[in-house]
């Protein structure tokens, strides 16, 4: 029988050069009830090489859904999901073996203990035994783990379980490290850690998606910026491009609302070609 | 089915689940502890009762002779409680008088009273039979008639609710033909009790009055006691008391084993989600398939533990404490249990795929909720359609048949049922029933544990799972599925049966061509307009090419050659149809009303254009999208040749079937095969209607004698010609099998989707 999530077993080849995440006119879309469809992502197409990637966008941007597509949680209605050459449909299970998903959303198991948790992870990664224990052991110290690592998870603070969290997710040594809002609902202490455990993990091979509300967040960590609006990609750059401190700030928000959109990014946005023609609405070409 | 991944789910879930202490406690330590209790509540109630004083029903007796009140003063009940056992006492015998409970007390009523009853019973007797008689006539009762009777009754109702009496026994009259009326207060809570002694007392005393006249003219008491009666019980107490039994075991474990594993079904992928860990697992490097079926071990080990443990709590309750219960439930209750080791574990072998299938639904449908609150909401309707399936076959009298085997739940606890009765296995409704189940766990299972793969589960919020018409938006296929398909086939097969024998009266006619078009035709149209199918793709309307209508109508004769060499062929095998003088009748019938072109309309046009629709469109194309192109063409040739729930006409219809599937698979339109199928219909008839003027034609008579004369080559010959004919022209119809439609592979899910619009007209 097929060893599941095996990570030795080698890709597909693609069509070289590819990134660590290739999207491919990648299109998404969800019905809700009141607005009909709602195109969470809509036709996005972007090459990532490894670093760390931050993803802006307000809420109901499709950071979320974007990054449930590259997690398989997903399936995107339209176009290619390509991580680390795996297309995400063919062979999900060799894609998960090479991620780490870690969301706001997630809580986990409170009935087990943390050493208890990280072996339950740690088997779906192909860790058994030593290597298993190995990895647990760099993890807890990387972490912090080792005083309430076998205390029950429902007795954790948020604090530990974030830590806990982080070390379950890059327990597999994941070449994309998926972190949707890790700081949020920590206080700064802890968000402070979280931030600092993302740079730890930074590798040259390694890809760390990172999205977050938090401005300072994105300048601190990230190499790389994608801003998101109604499911389309509106700025892919670096976040230096966009200045610095207060500046970086105002450029983000204002390509996250129509007015300064209108008056500041339209030459930025011309840095992207393949978003320009879709992402740009109409009045853009009324613009001064 | 069973890997690494799956025992690292089934570990860890099983874990979480045993550190659920309040919810193991409740759903597994409890029952476990209320058996005892229960039984001592039960035990404790009967002492109450058998305590109890009686309350006595109070009779009224007037003018009737001392013997009766006393009789009645007499008259009790057999004791409560302990009863003799059979096995001790093999012949009845009657209760001792000294051990009886009265029941019933004489009450003695002043004369006034007495005067009343007296008046009200003389006064009834005559007007009830006049009543009677205006009432077999047909005549109204006229109005003083009532009056008086109502007013007579209301005296004596009084006069004995005074009392406190039930019932009041009048004289009156004497003489050698006495006369007694009972007069009842049948309104009273001791009203039966009365009824009861009076009707015993009476006889009793009729009896005395017969013995002591015929005594009196010398003939001997004999003469009335022509016959005396004994009745001996053969068999062991405990045999006899579990065939009473025999239903309540195998109900009581599928009951157990579908809440054993109903429990943990709800916390195990609903709780996920409520509590925020199925995304996770979801993003682990693990084969959905293989989280479901680890979380499945998890439900049917715990439905396997809850049966065991509730069986020896059940066990040790009644072998400590069911001694005092004997004779009641008690009895019933231990007799179940002395069916021994080796029916126990035929129990759990048969149930065991019907745990595996229950479990695995009870999986599928909580997964859909949100929470295991919204979880459990779905969970109580399930737990009731197990007990009534199981509730019926518990039903005394009851018995397997081969239909009842197939169905769920009813089938195996059927056959369990009659192997605990009878002295030998009936293997076959075993063999059978537990064939059925497994296949059904095998489908079950398959086919749920592909649900987590779908997005729509695994976010039943965000994703829409809505259904053809009544989607607002999504992205739905343009074919069905398999599933679904089948659904759609056994409603149509439920209808056909059910709602055929209701057409008897409406005439031939009606009775031929509504069940086709209202089970049939409709059904298929209706799920394919409902589901928002394409009905070009899904009933393949479409137009034929050209050569697939000629190859069609060559086939024609070939198929009609192949069922008759098949029909000759089973002939000493197979029952004939039932049915098979009623089909003649019809024929003729039609025949009468409008000759050969209406008998072709109904019988060879119209059940192809419907029989078509629903086998070779819907149930072909959902087939070929859930089981893939080759399966899709047996299985839909099998679902054709059980249609008509015919045994004589399984076998020509499954070749008819496949050659009709392969046809409409190769030309991509559903036209061809309604053409072959009305043209096989439509020979058959025509050589039916004119067999004598055929056979009567030399060259005809000629092949039949030689035919009769050498069969075995005859049906080769046929057999051969048949299906090369068939073949040659299949060819001819159609090319290679296309690759399937771009479109069922990946659909194209952008609202701009024509399949709202891509309806060619039908027919």
């Amino acid at each position: 029988m097929r060893e599941p999530g095996a990570t030795g077993a080698t890709p597909p080849p693609l069509d070289d050069p590819h990134g660590m995440l290739d999207l491919i006119d990648v299109g998404k879309s969800f019905y809700d009830p009141k607005r009909g469809e709602v195109k969470a992502v809509d036709r996005i197409s972007a090459s990532i090489p490894g670093g760390v990637l931050a993803l802006v966008g307000a809420n109901g941007a499709g950071k979320s859904t974007l990054l449930r597509l590259v997690s398989t949680l997903l399936i995107p209605d339209r176009g290619r999901v390509i991580v680390d050459g795996i297309d995400t449909r063919a062979s999900p299970e060799l894609v998960r073996a090479r991620l780490g998903y870690l969301s706001t959303t997630t809580r986990m198991y409170q009935r087990l203990t943390g050493i208890e948790l990280l072996r339950y992870v740690g088997g779906f990664f192909g860790l058994y035994g030593a290597e298993l224990e190995k990895r647990i052991a760099q993890q807890s110290e990387v972490f912090g783990l080792d005083a309430f690592i076998d205390q029950r998870i429902d007795g954790l603070s948020t604090g530990q379980l974030q830590r806990l969290n982080l070390a379950r997710t890059l327990l597999g040594e994941p070449r994309i490290l998926i972190l949707d809002e890790p700081t949020t609902g920590l206080d700064i202490l802890a968000a402070w850690q979280v931030v600092e455990a993302v740079r730890a993990a930074t590798r040259p091979d390694r890809l760390i998606i990172l999205a977050t509300h938090i401005m300072h967040e994105v300048e601190r960590t990230a190499d790389r910026l994608w801003v998101l609006r109604k499911g389309k990609l509106i700025f892919d750059g670096a976040p230096s491009r966009l200045g610095t401190g207060k500046d970086f700030e105002d450029a983000v928000h204002g390509m996250l609302t129509d007015e300064a959109h209108r008056v500041s990014m339209s030459e930025r946005i011309d840095v992207l070609p393949h978003a320009s023609a879709s992402a740009a609405p109409p009045s853009n070409q009324d613009a001064p | 089915m069973i890997n690494r991944h799956v025992l690292h789910v089934f570990k860890k879930d099983g874990l979480e689940i045993l550190r659920d202490r309040r919810t193991l406690f409740v759903n597994i330590v409890l029952p476990v502890l209320l058996y005892p209790l229960i039984l001592l509540f039960m035990i404790q109630v009967l002492q109450l009762t058998q305590a109890q004083k009686v309350e006595q029903a109070g009779i009224v007796v007037v003018d009737a002779p001392d013997e009766i009140a006393e009789a009645l003063q007499a008259y009790g009940d057999k004791p409560r409680g302990r009863e003799v056992q059979p096995a001790t006492l093999p012949v009845e015998a009657p209760v001792e008088a000294s051990k009886k409970v009265p029941t019933v007390k004489v009450v003695v009523v002043e004369e006034p009273g007495r005067v009343a009853l007296r008046a009200s019973a003389r006064e009834l007797e005559p007007i009830l039979r006049d009543i009677d008689a205006l009432a077999d006539r047909g005549e109204p009762v006229p109005q003083p008639l009532r009056e008086r009777s109502t007013q007579s009754r209301k005296r004596a109702l009084e006069i004995l609710r005074l009392h406190a009496a039930a019932a009041a026994i009048v004289q009156i009259d004497g003489g050698t033909r006495a006369r007694v009326v009972v007069l009842k207060d049948d309104a009273s809570t001791r009203s039966e009790v009365a009824d009861d002694a009076i009707a015993r007392v009476l006889a009793d005393h009729r009896q005395r009055l017969v013995i002591r006249r015929l005594k009196a003219s010398d003939v001997p008491e004999s003469a009335l006691h022509p016959l005396d009666i004994a009745n001996v019980r053969l068999a062991p107490a405990a045999e006899a008391i579990r065939t009473k039994a025999s239903g309540l075991l195998p109900m009581l474990l599928v009951l157990l084993a579908a809440s054993g594993a109903f429990f943990p079904a709800l916390d195990l992928i609903a709780g996920e989600r409520e509590r925020g860990t199925l995304e996770s697992l979801l993003s682990w490097p693990v084969r959905r398939r293989d989280v479901f079926v680890g979380k499945l071990l998890v439900a049917c080990a715990a439905a396997a533990i809850s049966v065991v443990l509730n069986i020896l709590s059940l066990v040790l309750t009644i072998a400590i404490g069911g001694s005092q219960l004997a004779g009641g439930s008690g009895g019933e209750l231990a007799g179940m249990f002395s069916v021994g080791g080796g029916a126990l574990a035929l129990s759990f072998f048969v149930l065991m795929p019907l745990t595996i299938t229950l479990a695995a639904i009870a999986l599928a449908v909580t997964g859909l909720a949100n929470s295991s609150k919204e979880a459990q909401n779905y969970l109580t309707p399930m737990i009731l359609v197990v007990m009534v399936a199981a509730g019926v076959a518990a039903i005394p009298g009851t018995r397997p048949s081969f239909v009842l085997d197939i169905i769920p739940i009813t089938g195996p606890v059927l056959a369990l049922k009659e192997s605990l009765q009878a002295t030998t296995l009936p293997w076959a409704h075993l063999a059978l029933s537990t064939a059925a189940s497994i296949a059904l766990a095998a489908v079950v299972v398959g086919w749920s544990a592909r649900l987590l793969e779908d997005e729509r589960f695994r976010y039943p919020g965000l994703v829409r799972a809505g259904w053809g018409r009544f989607r607002a938006w999504g992205s739905a296929p343009p074919t069905p599925g398999g599933m679904e398909v089948i659904g759609v086939f056994a409603l149509a097969v439920a209808g056909f049966t059910l709602g055929s024998g209701h057409l008897k009266d409406a005439g031939t006619i009606a009775m031929v061509g509504v069940p086709l078009i209202a089970f049939t035709l409709l059904p298929a149209l209706a799920h394919c307009w409902l589901g928002a199918y394409r009905a070009d793709q899904t009933l393949r309307y479409r137009a034929p090419m050209g050569r697939a209508v000629l190859g069609a109508l060559v086939m024609v004769p070939f198929a009609a050659m192949l069922s008759a060499a098949i029909g000759a062929l089973q002939d000493p095998y197979v029952p004939k149809a039932d049915d098979a003088g009623k089909i003649e009748q019809v024929l003729k019938e039609l025949a009468d009303i409008g000759g050969l072109p209406l008998t072709l309309l109904l019988v060879a046009l119209l059940p192809a254009i419907c029989e078509e629709t629903l086998c070779r469109g819907t149930l072909l194309s959902g087939l070929e999208r859930g089981v893939g192109r080759r399966a899709a063409v047996v299985v839909s040739a099998f679902l054709f040749g059980i249609l008509h729930l015919s045994p004589a006409r399984f076998v020509p219809q499954f070749v008819l079937g496949l050659v009709l599937a392969i046809v409409t698979l190769r030309t991509r339109s559903i036209v061809p095969a309604m053409i072959i199928h009305a043209g096989h219909n439509g020979v058959i008839v025509t050589i039916e209607s004119y067999s004598a003027a055929l056979t009567a034609w030399g060259p005809v008579r000629a092949f039949v004698s030689w035919f009769d004369a050498h069969q075995v080559v005859g049906i080769i010959g046929l057999v051969v010609g048949g299906l090369g004919g068939l073949g040659a022209s299949v060819a001819l119809a159609g090319r290679r099998p296309q690759p399937i439609d771009e479109a069922l592979v990946h659909h194209d899910p952008t609202p701009s989707h024509p399949r709202l619009t891509a309806y060619p007209p039908l027919g």
